[in-house]
């Protein structure tokens, strides 16, 4: 689904993305993590389509992504920022509603609305509904992001879509934690693919089907679900030593710092 | 808080018209509704008349009250445009450096086409002070908005610094005009830096009403690009909108718009302000009710203080733009306060 071959992003003369190769099928969800200034947010930009290669290519379904236009774009993937602000006072059903805007022309049809109804069941932030956006919480807000993003990747034309979520977790708690990515992780599907950056180890060990490690504007490594992790790359990639639970009843791994 | 959205518009409009009617029949020469009925029965049939009140009427009185009404409108459809575009609720055509870098632009032509003899005022004729004034209007806010950009963010502490120096720059040069004018003009320019409806005429009021109609109708198709832009610039883009496009057009259909008026009538501050921020609470910030309800505000709003401006100190007429900075300056204050006021005055919208 997308393609990307040597590609850098240089600005003022320094590399922040550098000669990275990846590909992205459907049906995954891939996690993208590193230390701070590793360059995923850029990477996650670069995706999107708001910033252009300095060199090498993107393609997104076999074509050069700048060659989508922004309308086409916009009905094809789905981005959750790290931080929105909004001077304006709109419920939270108006900021979901922004999802649908892709897909119509003035006014909502009555599938917009119905989408939009449907997922603020999926969030569980029916009583936020009527809210004041700029009254909720930084929990609640992201909640309605991502309430925003779900409506922009459903419905519309039948085609491969993608989602980028960059940090979609960080305002929020445990339980929402995990039912944030257990919904991302459920739209995943052989039309649809999910690329978000995490924080957390752990969280990513759970849910994603492979984890690219950056450092420096690169990918210094790949993580499949099946593998073993190791800590040479966690201490390479972030700076600290690990060690690694083995949870056979759960089937899983637990790294500790 | 949030009227229903079914009853604020039909309200606004009653409230509109009301207002309107009281406006032209309050003056120095007051006009029965049986004057304006005979007056238009007259006019529709292509009658002359001989009676002074029908002439006040339809000379004087109505293209006043109608150019204070459009004028009104505009005012507050930029604020709410400008608002969208800077993202920022206290953001308004006055603040921005629009009003005054047309006033400058205005005051040139006023100033300078006498200088250069009758061939140019031939050749443009009467949109020669329009055209000027649209210059000078997009030259400033362009200047504002680019400088108070930073990160393709608008930064509100720059924006307002550089509006105060873009303004004193403009009010400088419309002051140098004043300077280098003869002495009736000067006195014009400095009344109509203050704003005044006093020399309505139907052509302005003709070309006013075209400019505000278009602009309103581009704007009402782009209302939901314009919701779009509340979330962010880069957000509005992955939501399939072309950002510098739209961008470009509100800047310019918005200053040509604001330009032409304040060419007609002078600076009127504040109403971009207090309009949207009330209509706001009133319909909420989707553009496609925002829009509509501003203009019906906005143009009630400037008529009520047109009424104050001539008839407080009757005979006499203060400025309007004096009577709308009164009002305009504390609720400026309030908003500036807290661009939290607004935000926590949200609560439960229901």
């Amino acid at each position: 689904m997308i393609n990307i071959e040597n590609l850098s992003y240089k600005i003022q003369g320094k590399y922040l993305i550098q000669n990275i190769d990846c590909n992205i099928s459907a049906n995954e969800l891939v996690v993208i993590m590193g230390a701070n200034g590793a360059g995923k947010t850029t990477l996650l930009k670069m995706m999107s389509g708001s910033l252009l290669a300095s060199n090498g290519t993107l393609l997104v379904d076999q074509k050069l992504i700048q060659s989508y236009s922004t309308q086409a774009l916009s009905q094809k993937r789905a981005v959750l920022s790290q931080h929105y602000e909004i001077s304006f006072p709109l419920s939270a059903r108006e900021i979901i509603m922004m999802g649908r805007y892709p897909f119509f022309q003035s006014n909502p049809h009555e599938k917009d609305r119905a989408i939009v109804e449907e997922v603020l069941i999926q969030m569980e932030i029916n009583h936020l509904a009527d809210r004041n956006y700029q009254t909720l919480s930084g929990g609640e807000a992201q909640k309605v992001q991502m309430g925003r993003v779900l409506a922009q990747m459903k419905g519309g034309i039948n085609q491969n879509k993608y989602l980028l979520l960059d940090e979609p977790v960080s305002h929020l708690d445990i339980k929402f934690q995990y039912q944030l990515l257990e919904i991302a992780s459920a739209i995943k599907n052989e039309q649809t693919s999910v690329i978000a950056v995490l924080h957390d180890l752990n969280l990513a060990l759970k849910f994603a089907d492979r984890i690219l490690f950056m450092k420096d504007g690169s990918i210094v490594h790949e993580h499949h679900k099946s593998e073993q992790i190791d800590v040479t790359v966690i201490k390479n990639v972030f700076g600290v030593d690990a060690s690694i639970i083995e949870l056979p009843e759960l089937n899983r791994q637990w790294v500790c710092f | 808080m949030k009227l229903k959205s079914k009853y604020t518009f039909p309200l606004l409009m009653i409230v509109l018209v009301i207002v309107l009617l009281v406006s032209i029949v309050l003056g120095a020469v007051s006009i029965s509704l049986e004057d304006m009925r005979l007056a238009l029965t007259h006019w529709a049939n292509g009658k002359q008349t001989d009676s002074i009140v029908e002439s006040v009427f339809i000379q004087i009185r109505l293209p006043r009250v109608l150019l204070c009404a459009v004028t009104g409108a505009i005012l507050s459809v930029s604020g709410v445009l400008m608002q969208g575009l800077f993202r920022n609720p206290i953001v308004e055509p006055g603040l921005v450096g629009t009003s005054a870098g047309a006033a400058l632009g205005a005051s040139f032509v006023f100033v300078f086409a006498s200088w250069f003899g009758p061939n140019i005022q031939v050749f443009v004729g009467p949109f020669l002070v329009p055209l000027f004034a649209f210059i000078g209007g997009l030259i400033a806010t362009l200047i504002v908005y680019q400088l108070s950009k930073s990160n393709s963010r608008v930064s509100l502490t720059s924006l307002l610094l550089v509006g105060v120096a873009i303004n004193a720059v403009a009010l400088s040069g419309t002051g140098f005009m004043t300077y280098l004018a003869r002495d009736p003009q000067a006195r014009s320019i400095s009344f109509w830096n203050l704003g005044t409806f006093t020399g309505a005429n139907w052509f302005q009021v003709e070309l006013v009403s075209l400019v505000a109609l278009v602009v309103l109708f581009l704007s009402l198709k782009d209302a939901k690009k314009l919701n779009a832009f509340i979330l962010g610039e880069e957000e509005a883009g992955y939501l399939g909108i072309d950002t510098k496009k739209l961008k470009r057009k509100i800047l310019i259909a918005n200053t040509a718009m604001v330009a032409i008026a304040t060419s007609f009538v002078g600076v009127i501050g504040f109403m971009g302000l207090i309009v949207p921020h009330v209509m706001r609470l009133l319909v909420g910030s989707d553009h496609r009710k925002l829009l509509p309800a501003s203009m019906l505000g906005g143009a009630a709003l400037l008529l009520i203080a047109d009424m104050g401006a001539r008839l407080l100190l009757a005979p006499a007429e203060i400025p309007i733009g004096i009577i709308t900075s009164l009002v305009g300056a504390p609720v400026y204050i309030l908003l500036l306060k807290g661009n939290n006021l607004i935000v926590n005055k949200g609560g439960n919208r229901d």
